[in-house]
């Protein structure tokens, strides 16, 4: 219906391709104008509105208009994919087995990571060590640990003091570092395996089950301890230079805690002769990434002595985060590569055997953008039914290997975690590549010379 | 010229692939309603022709004028609407899309013209009804005989009232009872007040049209006559 034959009181006329006009009431209320790709020299649009009836009944036709070509687009991509399955399937599986085994290792190595923070920092030396800047104690450790406790951002400063010894049980001696701890601090250097947590007591100790493995000890056995407390300055020098104790083994601890043993604080310190000595006072904060941020503040605060981040301080666990997270970004990119390479070349190689039909749909009045739009929606309705197949597999492994850890040793378990916004990142990324892999496809399918395609030229 | 009944002006096309002239100085004007043949040896220049007068090739100089409109100053998107609202096409063989029924391929030019579906259905079901295919309607492409898929084609090519139908060969790989079935369907074309432009090797398919041009390399042969046509026939034979 061209704007000439429109007679006034028409009901709404919808032509797409050729002069859309409506009727947005009686009188004058026309709108009209070309749909896309109008003869160029002609008036790009003719447009007369009174009211705002017009623009809704023009937005409305472009929407239709559009839904339109979509509907079509879309009811020839998923024909064009049943009509070969194999390739479907195997483009479809490709999309599956990338995400389905993309995500699990992700999140396996996500767990991996975060033990490994958990065990080293939260259930180990904190995320930023404050030592002496000169000797080797802390005086007025708690004073210190309650400063620091007020720096924002720290959830808990607690001291450590640390002292070597040995301990003999079953007839065997193994030298050992002692720890006098805070038993009811929030945070200690150790996580309980076996038995019970640290109580305030002299009789008792926690013993690192490596230590207790080689010894043949276990909770509840009696070992005999010799500290050498002369490593530190001491106002009675009678014993020799070291103590002998009688302890109850009171818990077994594991992970980076196994080759120690841990006392109370108060204990230790009291039989060096100073109630309040530290060796260092470990600072817990909620992001452990954010730990160098606090240095600057917990200095501040600890005029004089040495404070370190994590970071620094134990280079070991630093590079085995930063491989971890570089083998997840590997992983990662590996997981786009095998779902963007098959695709892109599935998709060319259809949208090759597919040459003539896009002739004839060229001849049939088909848009480059129509074909554009068909083979990119291909490469849509493949990724999407490939990211569902994909997300199920990913979430049974994850569910599986949750209840099936690859790595158990003693407290240090990796479990895999999985976060819904962990998948959607994946799946949107694995979706996207689909996407673009299927860009360059669905771009030549619309360049291709419907003249030289149907002559069989090209 | 353009006369108030043209449907097509061609005005000294002509169309060069790699500096060969493929077609050379046309010109050419079919009316409404008529139908016309173009017959021609092979590699004359024929296909290349019907796909510039269809808009699927542009001329390297020359003019064209179709339904009063120069394509060559419409974008791709308006000859794209030009091709699916006022030509048809039936081509000689793969005219079809393999995966979808005989009727979806007739319906998907009016879907997308029109955006409706379900009406698009009921017009190409009445468009195989007419040509004796309502039972092959659910049948897929793939799945049809030559002389089947031929007459889907036609009634694809006139299910947006084309102004006109370019036929390239429609019976070249037929037999000759498919042929007479496939004519009979083009001859439909006319009644439809379309005109109606074959390119053929066969001189029977040829003699059932008004008018009859031959074209012998790249250029329209003057005057041709029947017996002119039935020449390039022959010449066509044997080469085949």
């Amino acid at each position: 219906m061209r704007f000439e034959d429109f007679r006034d009181g028409e009901t709404l006329g919808v032509q797409p391709g050729r002069e859309l006009c409506a009727s947005a009431g009686p009188g004058r209320n026309f709108v009209v104008f070309p749909a896309a790709g109008a003869a160029r020299g002609t008036p790009r649009a003719v447009i007369e509105w009174t009211n705002p009836v017009g623009r809704w009944v023009e937005r409305e036709l472009l929407l239709r208009d559009l839904a339109m070509r979509i509907g079509v687009s879309f009811f020839l991509a998923s024909r064009a994919l049943r009509e070969s399955l194999l390739s479907t399937g195997l483009l479809i599986l490709a999309v599956a087995v990338a995400i389905g085994f993309e995500v699990p290792s992700a999140a396996n190595l996500q767990g991996y990571r975060g033990e490994l923070l958990a065990q080293s920092l939260d259930d180990g030396f904190g995320d930023v060590r404050v030592r002496p800047g000169r000797g080797v104690v802390l005086h007025d450790a708690e004073a210190l640990s309650a400063r620091l406790a007020k720096v924002p951002g720290v959830l808990e400063a607690t001291p450590v003091l640390a002292a070597p010894a040995s301990v003999r049980g079953h007839g065997h001696d193994t030298s050992v570092t002692l720890f006098g701890v805070d038993p009811l601090a929030l945070h200690h250097p150790y996580r309980v395996i076996a038995g019970q947590t640290l109580r305030e007591s002299r009789d008792e100790v926690l013993l690192g089950a490596s230590i207790a493995e080689r010894s043949g000890l276990t909770v509840g056995d009696q070992v005999e301890l010799r500290v050498l407390l002369s490593t530190y300055p001491r106002l009675v020098l009678d014993d020799g230079g070291y103590g002998v104790y009688t302890l109850t083994v009171r818990g077994l601890v594991g992970f980076g805690a196994s080759n120690g043993a841990f006392v109370s604080r108060s204990f230790l310190a009291g039989e060096m002769g100073d109630d309040d000595l530290a060796s260092a006072v470990l600072v817990h904060v909620r992001d452990h990434m954010a730990a160098p941020a606090i240095v600057p503040a917990v200095a501040a605060a600890a005029p004089g002595a040495q404070v370190r981040a994590w970071m620094d301080d134990s280079r070991y666990l630093h590079s085995s985060v930063r491989a971890v997270e570089t083998l997840a970004g590997a992983s990662w990119l590996m997981g786009v590569l095998a779902v963007g390479i098959p695709v892109l070349a599935l998709l060319y190689i259809s949208t090759l055997n597919r040459r003539r039909q896009i002739g004839l749909l060229t001849a049939m009045g088909f848009t480059r953008v129509d074909l554009f739009v068909t083979f990119l929606l291909q490469a849509l309705i493949l990724g999407a039914a490939g990211v569902a197949v994909g997300g199920l597999v990913a979430v049974a492994l994850v569910r599986y290997l949750i209840a099936h850890p690859i790595f158990d040793w003693q407290s240090f378990v990796v479990r895999p975690v999985l976060t819904v916004h962990d998948l959607v990142r994946t799946a949107v990324a694995i979706l996207g590549t689909v996407l673009i892999a299927g860009s360059y496809p669905a771009w030549r399918a619309a360049r291709l010379d419907p003249s030289r395609i149907l002559r069989g030229i090209e | 010229m353009s006369g108030s009944s043209s449907v097509l002006v061609a005005s000294d096309l002509v169309r060069r692939y790699d500096q060969r002239i493929v077609v050379d100085r046309v010109s050419l004007t079919i009316e409404s309603g008529e139908m016309v043949s173009l017959m021609g040896a092979s590699g004359c220049g024929k296909t290349t022709l019907l796909h510039i007068l269809g808009t699927l090739d542009r001329p390297d100089e020359g003019r064209l004028l179709l339904l009063g409109r120069d394509p060559a100053r419409l974008s791709d998107a308006a000859r794209a609407v030009m091709r699916r609202e006022e030509l048809g096409f039936v081509f000689q063989q793969s005219n079809l899309l393999p995966s979808l029924t005989a009727r979806e391929n007739v319906a998907l030019p009016a879907w997308r013209a029109t955006g409706q579906r379900r009406a698009s259905l009921d017009r190409a079901d009445a468009l195989l009804d007419r040509f004796g295919l309502a039972a092959r309607g659910d049948a897929p492409g793939r799945v049809l005989s030559l002389g089947e898929a031929q007459r889907v084609a036609v009634a694809r090519a006139l299910i947006n009232r084309p102004q006109m139908v370019l036929a390239d060969e429609p019976t070249g790989s037929l037999d000759s009872e498919a042929s007479l079935a496939v004519l009979d369907a083009m001859a439909e074309v006319c009644r439809t007040g379309a005109a109606l432009l074959i390119v053929t090797h066969d001189p029977n398919v040829a003699a059932r049209c008004a008018r009859r041009l031959v074209m012998r390399d790249g250029r329209l042969a003057p005057g041709a006559s029947l017996s002119a046509v039935e020449d390039v026939a022959t010449a066509h034979r044997t080469v085949v």
